[in-house]
């Protein structure tokens, strides 16, 4: 029997257990129910090499702090032109044909573009992102990739997204995800689809590749 | 505004003589990128005490709005509506207005604490009033590795002009139709404590 094509291309990257037709099922049904907003957590997404590689490439890339009203944190120039070996295939995975027709039926979202935003982010001790919700037009699926080790609740940095009312302000926290090493956050970007991430409280670092797939 | 309540009684009287006014001018005059000055030792030491005192026990409000602000507001009681009543009244306005040399009518007062994981966000929607704008700041041993400093940002492009917490001073500020202010979110650094700040619009 032939493998499946999709399977083929993504193996050496996204761990098998994500790619068979069952789970994408599954997936794609998670991703639409999810509350506030369309989103979805895959766990031990990546094969653990991958992400050894990732995170020891991101070792040796300056992050700039960066500070406004909004945020306190570190991040990276843009990585879509980094010559690292493993960001430059990471990024090639991310926009291959292969894995944006995976996102497509997971999250319905149709036509996405091969441009997708990649930056290298690190939050400290007190650092934080308080709530916005990424909206620009273009912007069609958020994506966070966890690297460095799990958090608990009380050591901070979850990601939070809170409930919106008809006009789409919005209103309180009703989902949190604790950092967890190796998972990957994607959800869809609208106006409502608003989201912190809160403050760390532990002297430990939460570093994350992140971006946008674009419409 | 009632009778001129006597300002000898609850400023510092550095503050009092035409020489310090005349100083006062003209460093607010010349800041850059927009007018202001931060006055410390501002309240008669004994005053601003029983005001930070006040504002500790007052009952609090908390208003949140995610992607805005989150604080809470003060109720006024007996001790925080005589700190109001002097700097609404005339005697007080009338030295603001020597200050700036700009006749100041009425102040409207209003008292805000900032706690942990309290800040306010700039934002399209929000236009903040032209005008000058005055906060006197009560925080005692502020961590300052806790930020919750008053930020304003102008939208030429000028350097942020940093309001530090800073106990007992009077922060003077014309802000301009491009001048826009917030408070930086408050980090676990500042464990119990909190910035009390009584905010002065007036006109």
């Amino acid at each position: 029997m032939r493998e499946n094509p999709r399977i083929g291309a993504l193996k050496g990257w996204v761990q098998e257990l994500h790619l068979d037709d069952a789970a994408i099922k599954k997936y794609t049904k998670e991703f639409q129910h999810n509350a506030p907003f369309p989103h979805l957590l895959f766990k031990n997404f990546l094969l653990p090499k991958q992400i050894e590689f990732l995170t020891k490439a991101l070792e040796k890339i300056q992050f700039e702090p960066k500070d406004s009203d909004l945020f306190s944190l570190k991040q990276t120039k843009d990585l879509r032109t980094n010559t690292n070996v493993a960001l430059s295939s990471f990024y090639t995975m991310l926009t291959s044909p292969y894995f944006q027709k995976y996102l497509q039926e997971i999250t319905g979202i149709p036509k996405l573009k091969p441009h997708v935003d990649i930056a290298g982010l690190m939050f400290e001790k007190h650092d934080y992102l308080l709530p916005h919700d990424d909206y620009l037009d273009h912007r069609k699926i958020a994506y966070i990739l966890y690297l460095s080790p799990t958090l608990s609740t009380k050591e901070g940095g979850a990601l939070e997204f809170f409930s919106v009312n008809k006009e789409n302000i919005p209103q309180k926290i009703v989902k949190t995800y604790p950092p967890m090493q190796n998972s990957f956050m994607i959800f869809k970007v609208s106006r409502q689809s608003h989201h912190q991430v809160a403050e760390v409280l532990a002297d430990k670092k939460r570093i994350t590749i992140g971006g946008w797939f674009h419409g | 505004m009632g009778n001129k309540i006597a300002l000898q009684e609850w400023i510092n009287p550095l503050y009092l003589t035409p020489q310090t006014l005349q100083q006062i001018h003209t460093a607010f005059s010349q800041a850059q990128p927009f007018p202001f000055i931060q006055l410390g030792n501002f309240l008669l030491e004994q005053k601003a005490e029983s005001l930070r005192t006040a504002l500790l026990k007052a009952k609090k409000v908390e208003t949140y709005i995610p992607h805005m602000h989150s604080y809470s507001t003060i109720k006024e009681d007996k001790t925080i509506a005589a700190y109001k009543e002097f700097f609404e009244n005339s005697g007080f306005l009338t030295l603001l207005g020597t200050m700036i040399k700009q006749p100041c009518k009425k102040a409207t007062v209003s008292c805000k604490s900032f706690e942990q994981r309290n800040y306010t966000l700039l934002h399209d929607t929000v236009q903040q009033k032209e005008g000058i704008y005055c906060f006197l700041d009560v925080t005692k041993d502020w961590p300052a590795q806790a930020n919750g400093q008053t930020i304003f940002v102008s939208e030429t492009g000028a350097e942020p002009v940093i309001f530090s917490r800073a106990w007992n001073t009077l922060n003077i500020v014309k802000r301009t139709a491009n001048t826009h202010s917030f408070v930086k979110y408050v980090n676990a650094a500042a464990g119990n404590k909190e910035v009390l700040l009584m905010e002065l619009h007036v006109e």
